[in-house]
């Protein structure tokens, strides 16, 4: 009830999450940005990498606090391409701690590239499944876009906020030729979601 | 002893030097960090500027919240008030701005960044940077822009720093254009660069000039200007030269805060070019004026810059730039204080200086009494007729205003009493103030009581009528009778005209207020006045003359009688607007009172993208049992049309209370969010509003043949029906018109052009004949000018090549009785779409026929009785006569079988005294007939009984027809309705005076004289929705409307696909 009211007034003081997912026939890449409110959560968050107990963030515990945001971000976020589960790696990370590097109630805000690749060419008609849960159990926005092979051109295919313990399913489209599919599932009709 | 005096002077350095606090940009994370007030529209996320004195919040990359289309526009500034947070809405403050973006002509920037670029930790200015691609905001301006080579061939992108230095009181902003390209940049023709600002109402709009607070009429005499102008300077209106105000500054007046747009001069090239310098110097150019061509309802244009002069050409060349500048300054309310502001802004780098002024001050006091006055309005004009300030005076009756140095006089305005003038002018010296004092008369007091038959307190309107004398047939009452320009307000009149020998040519409504439950005292100008009390179209209406003089109560009683009673009928109004609109000023309380004193039982709120809750103020006023109401929205586009969602649920947490974003959305994806909204989809109503109106009617953006019911294709001026960059269907395109929704406001406000397609009034029009339409010669029927009484046509082409004829100005009620015929079982509503007093509530309303409920206390009205009322049709428009019918013993809303087609139609016609009733037609429509066919016109006898017509007719139908009962009055309804006197600038107005010589090609321009007149008197109007007939029994199929919850998937057609490292690369960290 508390979650579904938090949801319902766009939950002020929590995690908003938002991923862009960007298909093409042989990767599948990634952003990921996490805002975290300003209040006790990221203060807990900056404590959390504050290990001297001094107070402040220095530069050497910056990346502690970087790798926890990280973990944050991507732990509850899990995709597959028609069954296949891809591991998504993080190839570029920007901190920022809105210009205050102490143990505060300020802010905190994280953006990764992740990228992934897969054995076998990705093509049109394949579902693209996301699962994706906040560290507050709030939904993610996530939007999903398919890069030609044929011209580079990319088509925007769906964008969803998805809830926590949902499977979102998009039927990827605009990849170019058919290719050889990979994974066992038979293609579906597009945009259809399961619980 | 040294030390401790070293210690000594510096304590006293630090005591005598005041610091400025520093200016800030960030990113909003929590509500408390917002500027709050009435319409405050910032949400987290967005970005906000402050400076201690000011602060500011520029909307992110999204969809706007205001009325505008694109976010990343600058949507709230207040003063910094007090830092008091309300636990449920924010922070306490009083933004009272909607939005302002630059503009290119009619082209916007469609953000795809909002960022922060000096975050003023560094003691200097804080900047927040929007940055992204041209955008037409309004898509019908998107064939004026590319015949015209408006927007450059060439790759130009757009950015506006939003500018905040420590301790000012304005926000500076600049604006760039930068030619990102490897050819130049090429202009059709030189265009004006400036700003969209939408005040919203609740600021009284103050221009320092001939204007003053009187823009919308002054508007229409500076548009008449080119014609003076061609005659005597041989110019001729065109882009390079367009007709509008030019002013020093725009201001405003409002409640507790009041704001100012001032340009640059560096850049600021529009106005003063050699071609046009002669257009705009007679009216006091100078280079820090603005030009203001559009100020429609809450759309304000202000301009000054302009591509830059290359060889003589327009353009912006390969990697080159140009910027502009201007100036939004906040007040304290009134139009002196924010003035001041204007007048100290120093800006070496731009080229403004501070302007020499000076002041007026004094008090204003009651005569007689000497007491001082406060909140009196003091305008203050100089010799040549200008007016250039204005200030409220204070508790002591003290006011001081700052003008340029010059001679002034003042005029002291305040309700109730007669505008004060001083005769004499006083000099003003800059640095130095002037002492003028002002004495007003003191009102009289007038106190109404009324009371029902049965001695009970009624909720009941109040107008006061006077007579003016007669001036000429050729003067308007708001050319002598009162001054529009210093503040007074509008008064209605009989829209007759004037005569000198008759009184009743030459009425004007004085005052219109509400006896809320029964008893109102009222101060009054002293005068001779009649005095009319009235409760809508059921209870009769009661006058009484009186003289009211200085200093003396007069009181008067009346008693109403409920002349017209509708037992198991209730009467709704389902377009409303109160001060959450941001185009109403009307407070929630003088809201809901406004429908219970015209006798109103169901009033829906229908703010637009808001939604708002009237129980509430109904139960606080104790209006319980008078009065119910319902939930709503009015889900505004820009373009596509205005739709109303009830009953739906109000979410108090987020910015709009529950609206959701609509742009670039088809129409059928918003009917089925608003039932999305719903406290129970499938209960909801979704209204298309005004079908008809130009840009703002969902029928004529989408071309809606009326007797095909489908759309055709677009002319020029048509809304953008491109499919979208990625190569997905646009949201206007005619594939996406649909007809899936409950109801149709066939009857809005007072408005009859809206209403009715327009046919050639009896009696001829007078003027000229338009040049382009002949007279209809040789049976043609289209593109040319019938017969008195008969229908203007246009040939249009449809979309699968063929030709037809359509109406040249269609009414909703034709197009509704097509929709039936065609087999659309849509439910007609009459609504007022109120939005202030003058647009009086239920004026026209719908009455719902939903059982007991309907009879004695409102409390126990059953709401879902009405929506299901509505949903099966069984429903009466009016705004005067009531109807009741049936088909064999049917009822209105629905089906009879007649085998034979031989039917018996029961009409009965009620109405209170003072309405008129003069003919009654019975109409028949069907697939058959998309024109109804008149099966009997029948004429009213004159009377004043209570029942005017009861008869029963009979006929032979054709299977599969509709029956429908249409009453009209001659008699005009004042005074309890005024006349639909001050009709909007229309934006076409605007396209149509700055096309020029392509005003020829814009379709209603061709007609000349004969098109709908924008003005009318309101005459008693009603009509039945169907009786359907078939000669056998059919259910029809009942489809289940289509939901979608808020919040659902969407297909995702951003404007342009923006790479992920390109978005990571914006990504602001800290520096490493």
């Amino acid at each position: 009830m508390v979650l579904a009211a938090g949801a319902a007034l766009g939950h002020p003081q929590g995690f908003h999450e938002r991923v862009s997912l960007a298909v093409s026939l042989k990767n599948v890449d990634g952003l990921v940005v996490v805002d975290v409110d300003g209040g006790e959560r990221a203060k807990l968050i900056r404590a959390g990498a504050d290990l001297n107990h001094d107070g402040l963030i220095s530069g050497e515990e910056r990346p502690l606090l970087q790798k926890k945001l990280l973990q944050l971000a991507l732990q509850g976020l899990k995709v597959r391409v028609s069954g296949y589960p891809l591991v998504l790696s993080a190839t570029d990370v920007k901190l920022s701690t809105r210009d205050d590097h102490t143990v505060s109630e300020t802010g905190l805000s994280l953006a990764v590239l992740v990228a992934a690749s897969v054995p076998s060419p990705i093509s049109d008609g394949m579902k693209l499944e996301v699962e994706a849960v906040s560290a507050d159990r709030s939904h993610v926005l996530v939007e999903v876009s398919a890069t030609s092979a044929a011209d580079g051109s990319v088509v925007a295919l769906e964008r969803h906020e998805v809830q926590p313990d949902e499977k979102w399913a998009v039927a990827l489209r605009g990849l170019g030729a058919r290719e050889p599919r990979i994974g066992a599932s038979a293609p579906a009709d597009g945009g259809r979601r399961s619980r | 002893m040294r030390q401790l005096l070293v210690v000594a002077f510096a304590l006293a350095a630090l005591s005598c030097n005041k610091s400025t606090p520093p200016a800030r940009a960030f990113q909003v994370q929590t509500r408390s960090e917002l500027v709050g007030g009435q319409r405050a529209l910032g949400d987290i996320g967005d970005f906000k500027l402050t400076n201690g004195v000011i602060h500011a919040v520029i909307q992110n990359v999204g969809t706007s919240r205001g009325f505008g289309a694109f976010g990343g526009s600058l949507i709230d500034i207040d003063l910094v008030r007090d830092g008091k947070v309300d636990p449920t809405r924010g922070p306490v403050g009083n933004d009272y701005f909607t939005e302002m973006f630059p503009a290119f002509f009619l082209q916007a920037i469609e953000p795809s960044k909002v960022e922060v670029l000096a975050d003023g930790s560094d003691g200097n200015a804080a900047v927040v940077r929007v940055s992204g691609d041209g955008g037409d905001f309004i898509s019908i301006i998107k064939e004026l822009n590319e015949s015209l080579n408006l927007v450059p061939d060439a790759h130009v992108t757009y950015w506006v720093d939003y500018i905040l230095q420590p301790g000012a009181q304005y926000l500076k902003i600049v604006v760039t254009v930068k030619n990102v390209d490897r050819v130049d940049a090429n202009y059709g023709a030189v265009i004006p660069f400036g700003f969209i600002t939408l005040l919203g109402e609740g600021q009284h709009l103050f221009l320092p000039n001939e204007a003053g607070f009187d823009v919308r009429f002054h508007l229409d005499e500076v548009y008449k200007r080119p014609d003076e102008l061609q005659q005597k300077y041989g110019l001729a209106p065109s882009l390079e030269a367009l007709p509008g105000e030019v002013v020093s500054m725009m201001a405003t007046e409002g409640r507790g805060v009041s704001y100012a747009v001032a340009a640059a001069p560096k850049n600021a090239g529009y106005m003063g070019s050699p071609k046009n310098r002669g257009y705009y110097d007679p009216y006091g150019r100078t280079s820090e004026s603005i030009l203001i061509p559009i100020a429609s309802s809450s759309f304000l244009g202000t301009f000054w810059g302009r591509p830059p002069d290359d060889q003589g050409s327009p353009r912006i060349k390969a990697g080159k730039e140009y910027s502009y500048a201007g100036y939004l300054a906040v007040g304290t309310g009134d139009v002196a204080s924010v003035q001041k502001v204007v007048y100290g802004i120093q800006d070496d780098e731009w080229g403004r200086k501070p302007t020499a002024y000076g002041s007026v001050a004094g008090r204003v006091r009651e005569q007689g009494t000497g007491r001082p006055l406060r909140d009196v309005s003091v305008v203050l004009q100089d010799e040549k007729g200008r007016y250039a300030s204005q200030a409220r005076t204070l508790e002591n009756g003290s006011y001081v205003a700052h003008v340029p140095p010059g001679k002034y006089r003042a005029f002291a305005v305040a309700d109730a009493r007669n505008v004060a003038q001083t005769s004499e002018y006083v000099e003003v010296t800059a640095g130095n103030t002037a002492n003028l004092d002002v004495a007003l008369e003191p009102p009289a007091l007038l106190t109404v009581t009324v009371r029902d038959e049965r001695g009970r307190p009624l909720p009941s309107k109040i107008s006061v009528e006077a007579i003016y004398d007669y001036a000429g047939a050729d003067k308007l009452p708001r050319q002598f009778l009162y001054n529009l320009a210093v503040g007074e307000h509008f008064r209605n009149t009989d829209l007759i005209d004037d005569a000198a020998g008759d009184e009743n040519t030459r009425r004007y409504l004085e005052a219109v207020f509400y006896a809320t439950l029964g008893d109102v005292g009222r101060p009054m100008r002293p005068g001779h006045y009649r005095v009319f009390a009235s409760r809508g179209v059921e209870y009769s209406l009661a006058s009484q003359d009186v003289e009211l003089t200085a200093n003396h109560t007069t009181e008067v009683k009346f008693v109403l009688e409920h002349e017209m009673d509708t037992p198991g009928w209730a009467s709704g109004d389902f377009h409303v607007h109160s001060i959450n609109s941001v185009d109403s000023d009307f407070a929630l309380t003088d809201r809901v009172t406004s429908y219970a004193v015209e006798g109103v039982d169901l009033v829906t709120s229908t703010d637009h993208n808001y939604v708002s809750d009237f129980q509430p103020t109904i139960d606080a006023l104790k209006l319980s049992d008078w009065l119910h109401s319902a939930i709503g929205l009015e889900l505004t586009t820009l373009e596509m049309g205005h739709f109303n969602g009830f009953p739906i649920q109000v979410s108090p947490g987020p910015v709009s209370h529950g609206s959701f974003a609509w742009f670039r959305r088809p129409p059928g994806e918003l009917f089925a969010q608003l039932r999305g909204l719903a406290t129970d989809p499938e209960q909801a109503i979704v209204q298309v509003n005004h079908p008809r109106d130009s840009v703002l009617g969902y029928f004529s953006e989408f071309n809606m043949g009326t007797y095909t019911t489908e759309p055709y294709k677009a002319g020029s001026f048509s809304i953008d029906q491109a499919h979208l960059p990625d190569g997905g269907i646009g949201p206007y395109d005619p594939s996406q018109f649909s007809l899936d929704f409950e109801a149709l406001e066939v009857f809005n406000a007072k408005r009859d052009m809206l209403l009715f397609s327009y046919r050639v009034p009896k009696g001829g029009v007078p003027g000229p004949e338009p040049t382009a339409y002949g007279r209809c010669t040789g049976g043609k029927t289209a593109d040319c000018v019938p017969a008195e009484g008969e229908m203007t046509k246009i040939t249009v082409t449809q979309l699968d090549g063929g030709s037809m004829e359509t109406p040249a100005f269609p009414g909703a009620l034709d197009d509704w009785y097509s929709l039936l015929g065609h087999g659309h079982h849509l439910t007609a509503t009459g609504n007022s779409d109120s939005h202030s007093p003058n647009a009086e509530a239920g004026l026209p309303r719908t009455y719902m026929k939903v059982g007991p409920s309907a009879d004695g206390s409102m409390r126990g009205l059953s709401q879902e009785a009405c929506m299901h009322a509505i949903r099966q049709g069984h429903v009466v428009v009016t705004n005067g006569p009531f109807i009741e019918a049936s088909v064999n013993g049917v009822e209105i809303g629905d089906a009879v079988v007649a085998a034979d087609g031989e039917i018996d139609v029961h009409v009965k016609v009620q109405a209170a005294k003072w309405v008129d009733v003069s003919s009654v037609r019975i109409m028949r429509g069907g697939r058959d007939a998309f024109v109804p066919v008149i099966l009997e016109d029948i004429a009213v006898p004159k009377g004043t009984e209570l029942v005017r017509l009861d008869t029963t007719r009979h006929f032979h139908v054709p299977d599969r027809s509709f029956i429908v009962i249409e009453v009209r009055g001659d008699a005009d309804m004042w005074p309890v309705f005024t006349p639909y006197e001050i009709y909007s600038f229309q934006i076409s107005d605007a396209v149509t005076a700055v096309a020029g010589s392509l005003a020829s090609s814009f379709g209603p321009a061709k007609w000349g004289k004969y098109k709908p007149a924008p003005i009318n008197t309101v005459r008693p109007f009603a009509f039945t929705n169907p009786i359907w007939v078939s000669y056998a029994s059919s259910q029809p199929l009942k489809a289940p409307r289509k939901t979608l919850p808020v919040g659902s998937s969407e297909p995702f057609r951003p404007r342009a696909m923006m790479d992920l490292r390109k978005l990571f690369g914006a990504f602001h960290s800290d520096p490493n």
